[in-house]
């Protein structure tokens, strides 16, 4: 079993933010986002002290993670973590260009000597706002756009592209990926479309936050569209993704578990919003009925932890898990120390797994 | 200036069927449309109701060939090689009084088109090759219409070509679209998202729109012209 770090981002403040998204800039205060960047950093830098296998980046905007370029995050720490893969878990392909994607991402493997691992995310509804992108249109974006980047780093000369959501008419990406013909790659996401697409394309599938039987079925249907692409997954090809809340009592890491609601995380829009959103994007997610859905599925002591570890390998296969540490509230010397429990006495016992 | 797609489903275009001499043969085309002249070779399915070439027809005008030994045109002795056939087209334009014009192909008539832009270089102006079935991989099977003695000469092809190829083509290898990159020199690759072997059926309005724009502006058709203005 792998363990990766999710460095999801936070905001270093002595007072903890409760907002509606987009949390209005005028909260955001300059020396504490300093502070939390480079509180982000040495984080990382724990996390490959400890032995995670990857530190890992996601994209997040107009809100307390402070973390609306994860290409500029991992290279910051690509430069500091010599030893841990840098896990690109990553663009929201609905906000980005494609072709700049491929780039940054080709970019981040040179920087990083051939360490990146790339993972395709759709984005969070929420944030399709960000760069008005029409909820309907996001989830033919994301698969035109993974398509491309694909072509992006493979095609030898240069081409034009003729999509249904892109039009590019000169595609000739400099530098390629050091990893040819490009990174390990994942699709992330809970639905068939993202399955079949990493089954076709022979990549791995990620899936996040979703309780272990649900991850469970999506493994499944996966890997039947595996065999009939004519290839098996490995443990490495499934990845998980969940918040960690470790403790020496289980009655602490429960307080720490009540946090981690998505009505907590600064990710809630507002009335109207929510269920305008919800009409016009496909997965039909309506994060106001999800608002008491919690991310938190390793939670307890370090005992506890190996056992939920283990039962999501057991249930769905996964090689290789993605630990977020970031429950709202805490300060970043309060997670640094779970890391470190974490580091100590759970990283060893599951490498057998 | 943007232009919105244009739908299929408008109104189809009327073409006019035609017949003109030459080789010695009688050659059968379809007509329709005003401007400039297009000359559009088939596939393997011969001439048939064509959603490109309508599309084309409301923006140039189109001359869509039966190539000997279709439909109409089987019971003729077309001529055996390639480089002949070609030649025998070549004569059919300018029997109609074509004097420069596109050219188009699809999947297997390539070898058609590239052989008039090496042998008549001054009567094309601009080449589009759909699905292209002209070159193969090492290591493939070559098709029916595969010529080597085409394939040796593909450098000497000066005119400005678009290459176009469907993402999920399970007929052309992948890699073939480099190939034609890397053999002719004023050469450009298109690839056709979420299109198969059969473009037109399938994106026929992705696939007009770069065949409009290439023949309209060849080269400089990577030049975008989008109005992005949203409001003065």
């Amino acid at each position: 079993m792998k363990a990766s770090f999710f460095q999801r981002g936070g905001y270093s403040a002595p007072q903890e933010i409760r907002s509606t998204w987009p949390i209005p800039p005028v909260r955001y205060n300059p020396e504490f986002g300093l502070r939390s960047l480079h509180h982000a950093i040495e984080q990382c830098e724990l996390a490959d002290s400890l032995g995670f296998d990857w530190v890992s980046f996601s994209e997040h905007h107009y809100m307390t993670t402070v973390a609306p370029n994860p290409a500029l995050a991992a290279a910051a720490v690509a430069a500091r973590v010599r030893r841990a893969q840098i896990a690109m878990i990553g663009h929201n392909l609905t906000l980005n260009n494609p072709i700049r994607v491929a780039e940054e991402l080709a970019m981040l493997d040179t920087l990083s000597n051939g360490r990146l691992v790339v993972g395709f995310l759709r984005g969070t509804p929420n944030e399709f706002q960000v760069y008005s992108v029409n909820p309907a249109e996001s989830r033919d974006l994301a698969l035109e756009s993974m398509e491309l980047i694909l072509r992006a780093w493979t095609e030898p000369v240069p081409f034009s592209w003729e999509g249904r959501h892109f039009q590019y008419r000169t595609v000739a990406v400099w530098p390629r990926p050091v990893q040819q013909p490009y990174p390990r790659c994942y699709v992330l996401g809970g639905s068939r479309d993202s399955a079949e697409f990493a089954a076709r394309h022979h990549l791995g599938l990620g899936v996040a936050y979703v309780p272990f039987p649900f991850f469970s079925q999506l493994v499944t249907y996966y890997r039947e569209r595996c065999v009939a692409a004519g290839w098996q997954p490995t443990a490495d090809d499934i990845l998980y993704r969940g918040a960690v809340c470790i403790a020496k009592t289980e009655e602490q890491a429960q307080q720490d578990a009540t946090r981690c609601v998505l009505k907590n995380l600064n990710v809630m829009m507002r009335d109207g919003v929510s269920e305008a959103v919800a009409r016009l994007d496909p997965a039909r997610m309506n994060m106001a009925k999800m608002e008491e859905f919690s991310i938190a599925r390793f939670v307890g002591t370090p005992d506890m932890i190996v056992r939920q570890i283990r039962e999501c390998k057991e249930q769905g296969g996964a090689g290789v898990i993605d630990f977020g540490f970031h429950v709202p509230g805490l300060t970043h010397d309060e997670v640094m120390l779970r890391m470190e429990l974490f580091g100590a006495e759970v990283l060893p016992r599951i490498r057998e797994i | 200036m943007s232009s919105a797609p244009q739908r299929t489903d408008e109104l189809a275009v009327t073409f006019i069927e035609r017949f003109v001499q030459a080789g010695g043969l009688e050659i059968r085309y379809l007509e329709a449309g005003q401007g400039t002249p297009v000359v559009v070779l088939h596939g393997s399915d011969g001439l048939t109701s064509s959603p490109l070439n309508n599309l084309l027809a409301r923006r140039f005008r189109v001359i869509a060939f039966e190539i000997p030994g279709f439909g109409q045109s089987a019971g003729q002795e077309r001529p055996r090689l390639m480089r002949d056939l070609a030649q025998t087209l070549t004569e059919a334009g300018a029997a109609i009084g074509l004097e420069r014009y596109g050219l188009v192909s699809t999947t297997n008539s390539a070898p058609l088109v590239l052989w008039q832009a090496i042998d008549a270089p001054e009567r094309i102006d601009a080449l589009v090759l759909i699905s292209p079935l002209a070159l193969v991989p090492e290591g493939r099977i070559a098709s029916s219409t595969h010529d080597p003695a085409l394939e040796r000469k593909l450098g000497e092809v000066k005119t400005a070509t678009l290459v176009l190829l469907g993402t999920k083509d399970e007929v052309i290898p992948p890699e073939t679209g480099r190939m034609y990159v890397e053999r002719i020199p004023n050469c450009y690759y298109a690839l056709v998202y979420d299109a198969g072997h059969a473009i037109e059926a399938e994106r026929p309005e992705a696939l007009f729109t770069a065949v409009r724009d290439f023949l309209e502006q060849r080269e400089t058709f990577i030049v975008s012209r989008k109005n992005t203005v949203i409001n003065p």
